[in-house]
């Protein structure tokens, strides 16, 4: 009797497994192709609208033009200086803003007084538009490499740090009850439940703070620099040389589209514990 | 009070008293626990059932370690506890399992806090699953197994550390009624079989009836122990022949009428 009962409801999930299983794999790959038929569209009109007029090419060119100067900017390395240029910008300012922001913030997140101390604070900071800053920085730093990095780290550095002491605070009570009944030590508390814990609020604001980067990153190049793809794009305007403006707006989109794709898979497949 | 008084009890709570301190809006501190005496021998399932404000989490949080009593002091085996230890395991309402860990590797996190050999812990964990039934179920994570399978898992958990006592607090209460009894079922046999000792805190009068060997029966405004009864029905007999006995409605209706407050009895009388 009690051999039964027990087995009917340890069976039935185990039944249910392969169907739902095949549902998780079936939906995701329709979502992928129902994303690419959304981009292919949009690809499809740029190309369109020019042409037949809707638009005037002059000012919006056809994507085929955009691709034939990016081809040309490929070729003759301009593509590659002024991207270069531009991830040296930004890949130190967001390293730094992580090396920065997660020790930081799981190190305000645990204490409630500190948190209660800096909280306003930190409202007040994170609203300070970076963008009002840049003649800051430019007067503190020059308009030099270090004014663009420090600029990107002060974009990227809240939404980290935020992430990461939200995390660190609505980590469940009960699981850091059951880590102490079981006698972790406050270290192997801290590593053991209170970071794994943390991690999908950490990584939101890692993409919040990827997104925010590039943001200010291409408003510096076009503030004050002589290379870079913010720079490119305004230089391109002035010359009047709007396929190229275009195809380094796409390139930009394409760095903003793939950091975010890859942080979101680095994710998902940091938390993938997480109920689908 | 018909318990034999040998020299160490399992666990014994010495003249308890646990209160809080004054919260901002009060002016006085909280009394939770009033010079509490209660004790478990080993191989003892006792069940402490009281209304909520009866301070019976705060018991179980004492015996756990988790919180220091104001007054008096927790004894395991005879000597003072200090902290958590791995010589008690906790079995919490809402499961308390870590979500980015499968059902093993909760038990493994388990057993090393613990402190147990690093080679012992797969073999270990397999062990406890098995124990419980779930060695199916190894390798999933909680958010894939039913509320009932979760707190398996939990048991599991905290029985692979092999405690001296097993602590529980109102374990099945989330789960639904199938569930719940299933579990109930299962709990009894597996302390049946290993014997171990159980302190087990509920507000379901009928959980404490069918699990319980003792019940201990606790007061609100400060918390304390009301009565302690011995329950008659045989170790092995099982849930079915429980309730259905005449002894199982006569305590019924007895513990509903100690856990009713005073005022409201009186207040009864009197309409």
């Amino acid at each position: 009797m009690n051999t039964t009962t027990y087995n009917n409801v340890s069976e039935a999930p185990v039944l249910l497994r392969p169907n739902k299983r095949f549902g998780i794999e079936f939906t995701a790959s329709r979502k992928t192709l129902r994303g690419a038929f959304g981009i292919s569209i949009l690809l499809i009109l740029w190309q369109v609208l020019p042409t037949v007029g809707v638009l005037d090419p002059l000012f919006v060119p056809p994507l085929s033009h955009v691709l034939t100067a990016l081809a040309q900017m490929a070729h003759n390395g301009q593509l590659w200086l002024h991207t270069s240029s531009s991830l040296s910008r930004v890949l130190p300012g967001l390293g730094f803003a992580l090396l920065v922001g997660i020790p930081a913030g799981l190190f305000v997140g645990t204490s409630q007084t500190l948190r209660e101390t800096i909280g306003p604070a930190l409202e007040i900071l994170r609203n300070t538009s970076a963008l009002a800053l840049l003649p800051v920085f430019t007067l503190l730093l020059g308009i030099g490499q270090s004014s663009k990095i420090a600029m990107v780290f002060y974009a990227a550095i809240w939404p980290i740090f935020l992430g990461t002491i939200n995390g660190v605070q609505s980590v469940d009570p009960l699981w850091i009850k059951a880590g102490r009944a079981m006698g972790l030590t406050q270290q192997g508390l801290f590593t053991r439940v209170i970071l794994p814990a943390s991690l999908p609020s950490i990584f939101t604001g890692i993409r919040l703070a990827s997104a925010a980067a590039l943001l200010v990153l291409v408003a510096a190049e076009m503030v004050g620099a002589r290379a870079g793809l913010g720079y490119l794009v305004n230089a391109a305007q002035l010359d009047f040389d709007i396929p190229q403006m275009y195809a380094a707006i796409f390139v930009l989109s394409v760095i903003g589209g793939g950091v975010n794709f890859l942080l979101q898979r680095v994710e998902h497949h940091l938390t993938r514990w997480k109920s689908a | 009070m018909s318990t034999v008084n040998l020299a160490h009890p399992k666990l014994r709570f010495d003249a308890i008293t646990k209160s809080f301190p004054p919260s901002a809006k009060e002016t006085c501190s909280t009394i939770v626990l009033d010079d509490l005496n209660l004790s478990l021998e080993a191989g003892d399932f006792l069940v402490v059932v009281g209304p909520s404000g009866s301070g019976k989490s705060t018991l179980l949080d004492l015996a756990a370690g988790l919180s220091a009593p104001t007054h008096g002091k927790v004894l395991l085996d005879g000597s003072s506890v200090s902290g958590p230890g791995p010589d008690r395991s906790v079995v919490f309402q809402n499961y308390a399992l870590f979500p980015w860990k499968s059902a093993r590797d909760n038990i493994i996190l388990a057993l090393d806090a613990a402190g147990i050999d690093r080679r012992e812990h797969t073999a270990k964990a397999d062990q406890a699953l098995n124990l419980v039934g779930l060695q199916q179920s190894a390798d999933r994570y909680p958010h894939q197994l039913s509320g009932g399978m979760k707190q398996r898992v939990a048991i599991a958990r905290a029985l692979s550390v092999e405690p001296k006592v097993l602590l529980m607090d109102e374990p099945f209460g989330a789960l639904d009624a199938q569930s719940r009894e299933t579990l109930q079922i299962e709990l009894r046999s597996l302390w049946q079989r290993t014997g171990m000792t159980i302190m087990f805190i509920t507000h379901d009068i009928d959980e404490a009836l069918l699990l319980g060997q003792r019940i201990a029966i606790l007061g609100t405004s400060p918390g304390r122990v009301v009565d302690i009864l011995d329950l008659p029905f045989a170790a092995d007999s099982n849930i079915d022949t429980i309730r259905a006995s005449a002894d199982y409605a006569a305590l019924r209706q007895y513990i509903r009428a100690s856990l009713t407050p005073r005022n409201a009895l009186h207040n009864g009388g009197l309409s």
